[in-house]
């Protein structure tokens, strides 16, 4: 019995883990060879002994826990403790605001909390833009453009197999007007000792509180635009954190959000629905049209009925999509697409600077924006040499001018911006294409509604008072030429996006039929875009 | 054909965790509540058996479950997702264990805290066998103390041990019977005893 490559068939007979064969010499050992039953009795008994030993038990349920921690890793948020809780009022009231304007499902909570945090985030770079430039003109109107929630649709349509590639996706997204008014006020506060408005509100200073002491942070791209540092989005989360809300935050780590300035000549040219367009991304449609099923519309589409279409890019740009440059505003755009769809869109606005100013993501590491950086970078080492070939298609228009995605070099966010010299000169968006044939759609986009302003105005909380309040007294006196268009009329807009939200919420009740094929099958990757509108481009052209 | 209290871990709920994956996936997270409910105790248990500390093996398997919910996109169906779940947990451990270079004599320190099933009047005798047998399981080198636990306290096929540790199958085997010979070494003297009380009960 000195042979052990027996003696390991011995254990492995014990354990019933041998081959017909195995099994059958075993025996014939076993029984030819006492020692060779000592051994394998010797072990039975070791083994009856192991398990014996009682089970070691967790006195607790570590369910909590793990998602607490979860949570707080999908949230970017260290779990270092001891922040400073000086400011968590102001985040915990919008995050309390929101809660109580939302029909109350936990995923609607989480969609959200991102696009919330995606607010914060933007407040606070704003805020610290704002302080660098001494520039104020900019002022963001509440917004909230049409459409209804494709994740949910999506969700529902697949039942209870959901396929198991999109994790804690938000099923619909709203988000709170405060940060964008909070914030466009006080970015105009530098600007003039403007004495209609009031000094800023318990809330707002709450949020103010932090920007100063950020601009120390990690140095950025360019001269010519403010900085964002990693820490200004780790403060906002932080406060997030910190604000002891009993959250029902649950941030998937995969939506991708990504922030980014359109220039007013991109305003003007929808460049970015063409984007999304150029990609295979097609905008589904806005909430008045829902009654239609889906199929239909992606069917129509597809055959070239333009009517339709036409009708649905006019409202776009009629509607908020493009807004008066002269006043920042603020849009939603969550995209539903397979990878890599969404890589080629990233790649492609990061290859226009001169319409998408500033681009950056949350979180950095993402998959995707890593793939986007690489494939950038190619093209960008592509485009040097082809010196300053024609204009073409969107993606083969990369980053000559250098434009990079930042380094992901940790942290949460990372910023590209361009200087502004190198921005003149760039050949403009090439109006859109029917030269090349329109890619295959295999995306969705969508404009996110935000909440209206009255709605908000009505919960008691001082941070929406007061911001409501500054809002109504803000004086709309910018001095950019584009700035004496006229604008709409707020309330009108406002009620309108009262029923676009309502029709929204019975969308949900009843949800359009998901298209089918291919654009449901492909695994996909949702994208929240933060689009904001920048004025401080050179005036464009009228039209 | 030996009559083995092997802890009884059906392999048969591979379609209620596919559900439950699927469920969190889709952004239910107390569908990865329920799993986690499901798998903690077994985990611990092996974890337990390996890391020969109950902190330590608690913050292992929460750190597991984290990790798992966060990364439960790139779970594969093909093993299961304790076996996914118990190879992450283990990396954690090997990882944490080249960080802390714990020594031995903090092993098992406190068993009772963590045999909460045993009886409050288990008798003094099978306690101090317990501690022998824990005792003598922490002195196996690690590569065989792993197989062991997940052969004997967890009830692995090779095949789930393989995967867990990302060995091969020969390697398993091998490791096994090796930790089981270094094992009957250690507690020579208890096994005989245990054996005569089985031949006598037999």
């Amino acid at each position: 019995m000195n042979d052990p490559l027996k003696n390991e068939l011995l254990s492995a007979y014990l354990d019933g883990e041998l081959s017909a064969a195995e099994q059958a010499e075993v025996e014939r050992l076993l029984a030819a060879n006492p020692e060779a039953r000592k051994l394998l009795d010797e072990l039975r008994t070791l083994s009856s002994v192991l398990q014996a030993l009682p089970q070691a038990k967790l006195a607790e349920d570590l369910t909590p826990a793990v998602l607490r921690e979860a949570e707080k890793r999908m949230l970017g948020v260290s779990s270092a403790k001891g922040k400073a809780r000086s400011a968590p009022l102001w985040p915990a009231r919008l995050m309390e605001i929101i809660w109580q304007h939302l029909p109350g499902s936990r995923a609607i909570a989480w969609a959200t909390t991102a696009v919330a945090i995606g607010l914060l985030i933007m407040l606070s770079e704003k805020q610290q833009a704002m302080q660098h430039l001494g520039k104020g003109d900019r002022k963001v109107v509440a917004l909230a453009p049409p459409p209804a929630e494709p994740a949910l649709q999506q969700e529902k349509a697949e039942g209870g197999k959901v396929v198991p590639a999109k994790p804690y996706a938000p099923p619909t997204i709203q988000a709170a007007p405060e940060a964008l008014k909070s914030d466009e006020l006080k970015s105009q506060e530098p600007k003039s000792a403007d004495t209609d408005r009031k000094p800023t509100a318990p809330g707002i200073a709450a949020a103010k509180g932090p920007a100063p002491s950020l601009s120390a942070g990690k140095p950025v791209t360019s001269a010519a635009v403010p900085q964002r540092t990693l820490s200004t989005e780790e403060k906002a989360l932080n406060k997030l954190k910190d604000s002891a809300q009993p959250s029902p935050l649950r941030i998937g780590k995969d939506v991708l959000v990504v922030h980014c300035e359109l220039t007013a000549a991109a305003v003007k040219e929808q460049a970015f629905v063409k984007l999304l367009k150029a990609n295979g991304i097609e905008w589904l449609p806005a909430a008045d049209e829902i009654g239609a099923p889906a199929d239909e519309k992606v069917a129509t589409e597809k055959n070239k009925d333009v009517a339709p279409e036409r009708q649905r890019q006019e409202r776009l740009s009629r509607g908020r999509f493009a807004p008066e440059p002269s006043k920042g505003e603020v849009e939603l755009v969550y995209v539903e697409a397979p990878p890599a769809q969404i890589e080629e869109t990233l790649a492609a606005l990061a290859a226009r600077p001169d319409l998408f100013a500033a681009i950056s993501f949350k979180p950095s590491e993402h998959r995707l924006v890593q793939k986007a950086v690489a494939v950038q970078r190619l093209q960008a080492r592509a485009a040097d040499q082809a010196a300053d070939a024609a204009v073409g298609g969107l993606v083969e228009r990369s980053a000559a001018s250098g434009r990079n995605f930042a380094g992901a070099g940790g942290g949460m966010g990372i910023t590209s911006r361009m200087p502004e010299s190198a921005k003149s000169g760039l050949p403009r968006y090439p109006a859109r294409t029917e030269q090349t044939a329109p890619p295959k759609i295999l995306g969705q986009a969508q404009r996110i509604p935000l909440p209206a302003l009255a709605e908000m105005e009505e919960t008691p909380g001082e941070a929406a008072e007061s911001i409501a309040r500054e809002e109504s007294h803000s004086p709309p006196q910018e001095k950019a030429p584009v700035e004496s268009r006229p604008q709409p009329a707020a309330s009108a807009e406002e009620k309108a996006e009262e029923k676009i939200a309502k029709e929204e919420r019975q969308g949900e009740q009843a949800p359009p039929a998901q298209p089918k094929g291919d654009v449901t099958a492909v695994q996909r990757q949702r994208v929240l875009f933060v689009l904001r509108f920048v004025n401080g481009s050179p005036p464009v052209d009228t039209q | 054909m030996h009559p083995q209290r092997r802890p009884n871990y059906s392999e048969t709920v591979v379609s209620d965790d596919a559900q439950l994956i699927n469920s969190a996936l889709a952004g239910r997270t107390e569908a990865f509540g329920e799993l986690v409910l499901k798998y903690q105790d077994r985990l611990f248990n092996t974890i337990f058996h390996v890391v020969g500390h109950v902190e330590d093996a608690r913050d292992i398997v929460q750190e597991a479950l984290v990790q798992a919910f966060l990364k439960l996109e790139s779970f594969r169906s093909e093993s299961t997702f304790y076996t996914w779940l118990c190879r992450i947990a283990f990396n954690m451990a090997i990882t944490q264990r080249r960080k802390q270079r714990k020594t031995c004599s903090t092993w098992f320190d406190n068993p009772a805290k963590a045999s909460a099933e045993a009886s409050p009047a288990a008798n003094l005798e099978r306690e101090e066998r317990c501690r022998q047998v824990r005792s003598a399981i922490a002195q196996l080198p690690e590569e065989y103390r792993s197989v062991l636990v997940l052969r004997e306290m967890d009830g692995c096929c090779y095949k789930t041990i393989a995967e867990v540790l990302d060995l091969p199958i020969g390697t398993v085997r091998s490791r096994l019977h090796r930790a089981r010979l270094q094992l009957r070494e250690i507690l020579k003297e208890m096994l005989s005893e245990e054996e005569i009380g089985e031949r006598k009960q037999a």
